[in-house]
């Protein structure tokens, strides 16, 4: 058994990325870390160790740097505890086609569930769910293939192909639910039908697999950023009075107090169509952290910053010396499908500290 | 050992079709080469790779194997001997799994639009944004990703090494400048001079007239 404080694992419960990691370490009986990321507010230590992707999963194991991306984590750990219930086949051809199929399903199939989120139309709906089932249905045959008859894509224990597919379930569920089509039925998908049961009711993927409440709140969260907002997100303790960020127009503001304390502010619009928030619930000494807004349009983000950091223009920060604003330490502007080097007006407000842009295109990977 | 059948599908104009070659080579394996049609497919691609029905297919005493970085990797396994092309080292072979990945994933997507763009400025600082992560991982003088020898992350990048120069000659664009990336230039340099890879790229005249066709005015 490894100690706790070897492998931390960064992560959020609705990633069926992460909890793919999860089911493994389990698995293996490794003992960690879990840290839960907040994916609108990314914490420092997620941004340094994934500073490619700045995404979740990420393992961090005793002092070496940082590892990402999923599948690249299974392989690590399967590589350094190989005895303890090992994924990969040993036959370099069953690995290979491992990891073939492993890419099929998260670069081909998994988008899926997230293409049918944003299409707005039936029709288009209907064109990726047809995708979804052919899909589906070319995984079940691979299921027949590799299983030879028996529970599993690793044989008579959950393997490689088992996690990789297996923490999408979840998703699944909900997607199956949310836009009332099957993906997994008897007639079509059988197998993969037994096999979904098995897992559901597996020992390792039991605690793993996040419950639909999580994954509603998640997708009802994927669903407001979904239109090109421009979300900003301030770490940092704001004094409440202070606390002005301009409401113009069409945009509208979430607010979120701290990391643990997930709580909307009540926005209230004065009558210059000011928002100043007062805190709801327990507040400590009137100040809130981790303030979390949305605009629409460039200009009210940029005037919300500024709002924030107190600055005036990028000019009014010339010296080192100058103290810099006690709000914010660090400033994660994303927003849909739009590069932040399109948006001036934001990039001058940012170019003076050190802030770290990233697209939230997709939560997850 | 008896006899290995070795088989490659592929077309001289693909770099991931290189990068099966040059893995091939690295390891001394001798293999039969089809090339294909791609606007006539043969009956053994469609048959080797039913699902994308790409190349290269790699197949290997009659079991095929797709996907480029998939390929290399099996080369790696199944011929133990040898140069190795992934780091014994557990935590080193994930970082170059990492990079092998972000090449495909960010790394050449961005650098082809930049050449589709015919070198917009929007473009070239995106591919150029990706690039600068390349560019730091060339640690501490370092000829390749792989240290003294290439790995796989060489290998991945063979499109930014050849590709990308025939693609800038071939439409008078500069995405990769020396002054920007001074030790990704010297890469390039260094790598298509290995004998595996120069004995693996096509000829450059080849991909300078396909990106002409391609995107020429």
């Amino acid at each position: 058994m490894v100690k706790s404080s070897e492998i931390k694992l960064l992560g959020t419960a609705a990633s069926p990325f992460v909890n793919r990691v999860q089911f493994v370490l389990k698995l293996k009986s490794i003992e960690y870390e879990y840290v839960d990321e907040n994916l609108a507010c990314k914490s420092e230590l997620l941004l340094k160790s994934n500073p490619v992707y700045t995404k979740v999963p990420v393992l961090i194991h005793g002092n070496k740097p940082p590892i990402p991306e999923s599948i690249i984590i299974v392989e690590y750990l399967d590589e350094i505890y190989p005895d303890i219930h090992p994924m990969l086949p040993s036959d370099p051809l069953d690995r290979a086609q491992n990891r073939f199929w492993a890419d099929y399903i998260d670069t081909k199939y998994f988008p899926l569930y997230e293409e049918l989120r944003r299409t707005p139309s039936k029709e288009g709906k209907e064109a990726i769910q047809k995708q979804i089932s052919e899909g589906i249905e070319l995984l079940e045959e691979t299921f027949v293939k590799l299983s030879n008859g028996k529970a599993y894509f690793g044989g008579d224990d959950v393997g490689f192909l088992d996690v990789v597919l297996g923490c999408f379930l979840g998703w699944t569920k909900f997607v199956e639910k949310h836009n009332e089509f099957k993906i997994l039925d008897e007639v079509r998908t059988p197998k993969l039908l037994e096999w979904a049961n098995r897992i559901w009711s597996h020992e390792a993927f039991k605690d793993a697999i996040p419950g639909s409440e999580t994954l509603m709140n998640f997708y009802m969260m994927l669903q407001k950023s979904s239109s090109s907002v421009i979300s900003i997100c301030c770490q940092g303790e704001y004094e409440v009075p202070c606390l002005h960020l301009c409401l113009l127009g069409e945009s509208y503001c979430l607010f979120y107090t701290g990391n643990e304390d997930k709580r909307m502010l009540q926005p209230s619009i004065s009558g210059e169509g000011n928002i100043s928030s007062k805190p709801k619930g327990r507040q400590t000494q009137n100040k809130v952290g981790n303030v979390y807004a949305q605009f629409m349009e460039e200009e009210h983000a940029a005037a919300a910053l500024q709002n924030l950091s107190g600055r005036k223009t990028p000019s009014d920060f010339k010296s080192k010396e100058e103290s810099p604003p006690t709000c914010h330490h660090i400033i994660t502007i994303a927003y849909k499908g739009i590069r932040y080097s399109r948006k001036p007006l934001l990039m001058e407000l940012c170019r003076p500290q050190k802030l770290l842009l990233d697209h939230r295109e997709d939560y997850m990977g | 050992m008896t006899t290995d059948e070795v088989k490659l599908y592929g077309l001289d104009g693909s770099p991931f079709v290189c990068r099966a070659k040059i893995a091939l080579n690295l390891k001394g394996v001798k293999y039969q080469y089809f090339q294909e049609d791609l606007s006539n497919k043969s009956a053994e691609l469609i048959k080797y790779n039913p699902v994308y029905k790409k190349i290269p297919v790699f197949v290997h005493n009659g079991s095929p194997i797709s996907e480029s970085l998939v390929i290399v990797e099996y080369i790696d396994d199944a011929w133990k001997g040898g140069v190795p092309i992934l780091p014994q080292d557990h935590y080193q072979k994930a970082q170059a799994r990492f990079w092998a990945k972000f090449v495909d994933d960010k790394c050449i997507p961005a650098v082809f639009k930049a050449i589709g763009s015919h070198g917009e400025e929007q473009a070239v600082a995106e591919a150029h944004e990706q690039l600068q992560f390349l560019e730091n991982e060339l640690k501490g003088g370092n000829k390749f990703f792989g240290g003294d020898n290439i790995n796989l992350v060489d290998i991945s990048a063979t499109f930014i090494a050849f590709w990308l120069g025939a693609a800038e000659e071939a439409l008078g664009i500069k995405v990769l400048n020396k002054d920007k990336f001074p030790k990704l230039t010297g890469w390039c340099d260094n790598y298509i001079n290995c004998q595996a890879v120069k004995d693996s790229l096509p000829p450059r005249e080849i991909i300078v007239n396909f990106f002409k066709k391609r995107f020429g005015n």
